[in-house]
């Protein structure tokens, strides 16, 4: 398999009022093409960011890209051009965001808005990207495209939006889609439509697709590779089997626990993380999750740990992971 | 049960423009606005057919003569025809309103949207000139450029329009402001629509509706510049008539006292005209709130 997308060490910093949000803190990861990875962590975490930053879309001012290097398909996407960005956008790398009731221009009826890219990047002219928005529209399975690609975002409910934003980022078939939370806003059963479809066309078109999401659960049957983010760290990578089988970091086992399950017995209080993720105003110093971890070292609040190779591709950024290994639930002591 | 389904499924959704104009029409006030308007419009249009006299020519055997069949409205100090006039001027008057406001427009949105599109330093010099503009003491100005270049009507447009920009401008680069980070615009940057086609595909058609409700006073607010410039012999030079010179001529005691009929008819209409305006500026706003239309 080829390379798609080689992140390294990726630095992003906002300014609000007279202080520096480390916004993302030095992330690097790597994508295959047609391959999926999950990035996973809370809000605040850094995982949207991250995304919006590989292309180009964060807002300057106030936020910037401190450092590091996004290859794709061999070319550093955070060295180039405006122009050539937007060559990119919508045509090689797309996006699904996560609210589809603001995602869509409310003046305009969708039909424009999904000829637009169409039209951009593919040079079609007016009837032809017409026929191919309608196409898309099918494809994603919304009923009686040819009439309802006349029709206002108003007139859609949430998860045909999403349907509808869907076919937006998919008309020109990019290599790249990163789905931005995409069911967030979505009650159960349509997350499960939603989720079923991306991958659906996901196999269909051969793309490969980022998914972000807060929810483990969600994302455990979707793709290859979990990356698990905290305050613009990333804090564990594995295969997504490993990372439910064998977590190697407190934060990675914190999560997985606070997972409902509907088969437990007795009815228990679902468990939570104590503590408030670190105030990202400051530098950190030490590893970011030691002032809410139950395994914390006085090693851990003075030096940040690196990744380290804990198994075959398998990353984890916890001084003590081989201890890890012999506990199975949060919070149980070492 | 056929009969209702068949119903159902005729009821489809209307568009957004169906829906505001429905609005508008169960404005009354608007409504009671737009016909007193039209027909403000028609009688200024229609004029040399509506009367039989010349706005211009004078009739020196029939000075300020009080309303008789002949001269519905009476005449003015030399002798022209009341009514004439007053239609005619309409014709001045609400032009100056549109070209004015038209100018007012153009200059607010494009220097607007370069303000909150743009951002940054171009947002600060733009909103400074706009501020500046705004402080401006307009009548000095007028007088001066009046002065400077003598009175005519398309220095009155021009005037009008070059002062009362700043409050379109603000208004476009507010919404601008809100509207550019609004996860729509994200989406379109996301599939590679240029920075123009989003300040003019994307936003612009958003702030049509607020656009239109502000041009609309702004109209108002014209015909009554034009009106006070007249008024000061600053405006539209005589012998043209606008309604605003017409009433100079209440500037004389006695008339002011005795005559009614010469200044009594543009004063009606300067107010029935802004007063009209404004109503129909109400019902757009109420017609094309954003909130209701969503």
């Amino acid at each position: 398999m080829t390379r798609l997308l080689e992140v390294k060490d990726l630095k992003v910093r906002f300014r609000s009022d007279r202080t520096i949000i480390h916004a993302v803190n030095g992330i690097s990861y790597s994508l295959d093409e047609g391959g999926s990875l999950a990035v996973v962590g809370e809000s605040g975490s850094g995982k949207s960011v991250g995304m919006l930053a590989i292309m180009g879309l964060i807002p300057n001012p106030p936020g910037w890209v401190e450092s590091g290097q996004a290859l794709f398909k061999g070319r550093d996407l955070l060295k180039a051009s405006e122009g050539e960005l937007r060559l990119i956008r919508g045509k090689e790398i797309a996006m699904v965001f996560q609210d589809p009731m603001t995602s869509l221009n409310p003046v305009l009826p969708i039909g424009l808005q999904l000829t637009e890219a169409i039209q951009t990047h593919l040079g079609l002219d007016k009837n032809q990207a017409r026929e191919r928005a309608i196409e898309m529209l099918r494809m994603v399975g919304l009923p009686n495209p040819a009439q309802r690609i006349k029709d206002f975002p108003f007139q859609f409910s949430g998860g045909q939006r999403q349907r509808v934003m869907i076919a937006m980022a998919l008309t020109c078939t990019p290599s790249l889609l990163i789905a931005d939370e995409p069911t967030t806003a979505l009650d159960v059963t349509i997350q499960a439509q939603i989720v079923e479809l991306v991958r659906d066309l996901q196999k269909q078109l051969g793309m490969a697709i980022i998914w972000i999401s807060h929810n483990l659960g969600l994302v455990a049957g979707v793709v290859d590779t979990v990356l698990v983010m905290y305050s613009g760290f990333i804090v564990e990578q594995a295969p997504v089997d490993d990372l439910y089988e064998h977590p190697r970091h407190p934060y990675t086992l914190g999560l997985l626990h606070a997972v409902p399950k509907l088969d437990t017995e007795n009815q228990e209080r679902l468990a939570s993380i104590d503590g408030m993720p670190p105030d990202l105003r400051k530098p950190i110093v030490g590893c970011p999750f030691a002032p809410r971890c139950p395994y914390r070292q006085e090693k851990c609040d003075q030096q940040t740990p690196p990744l380290f190779e804990v198994g075959p591709q398998h990353q984890s950024a916890c001084w003590r992971w081989q201890e890890l290994s012999k506990i199975s639930t949060f919070g149980e002591p070492l | 049960m056929t009969t209702t389904i068949a119903k159902l499924e005729k009821i489809r959704p209307e568009s957004l423009w169906s829906k505001a104009w429905k609005r508008f029409l169960r404005h009354k006030l608007a409504l009671f606005g737009l016909s007193v308007m039209a027909v403000l419009l028609f009688t200024a249009i229609a004029a040399p057919v509506l009367t039989p006299y010349s706005p211009i020519k004078q009739d020196l055997r029939n000075l300020r003569k009080a309303p008789t069949a002949e001269h519905m409205l009476g005449t003015d100090g030399v002798g022209r025809d009341i009514l004439t006039r007053v239609l005619h001027a309409g014709r001045i008057s609400l032009s100056v309103g549109l070209v004015s406001v038209s100018i007012s427009a153009l200059v607010g949105i494009v220097i607007g949207v370069a303000a909150g599109y743009v951002g940054g330093k171009t947002d600060m010099l733009l909103m400074r000139l706009t501020d500046m503009v705004m402080t401006f003491p307009s009548l000095v100005i007028i007088i001066t450029v009046a002065a400077a270049t003598g009175p005519s009507v398309y220095n009155a447009m021009l005037i009008i329009g070059l002062l009362t920009w700043p409050s379109i401008a603000r208004l476009v680069r507010g919404q601008f402001l809100s509207l550019r980070t609004q996860q729509f615009v994200t989406a379109a940057r996301s599939i590679g629509v240029s920075n123009w086609e989003i300040a003019f595909k994307h936003i612009f058609p958003n702030t049509i509706s607020s656009i239109t409700v502000a041009i609309t006073f702004g109209m108002a607010t014209s015909i009554l510049m034009e009106a006070s410039l007249s008024f000061l012999g600053l405006g539209v030079p005589p012998p043209t008539p606008s309604w605003g010179n017409m009433l100079r001529d209440a500037q004389s005691m006695n008339i002011l006292e005795g005559m009614p009929w010469i200044w009594l008819p543009p004063g009606i209409m300067i107010a029935l005209s802004v007063l009209s305006i404004n109503f129909i500026g109400d019902g757009l706003r109420d017609a094309l709130d954003p909130r209701s239309l969503l």
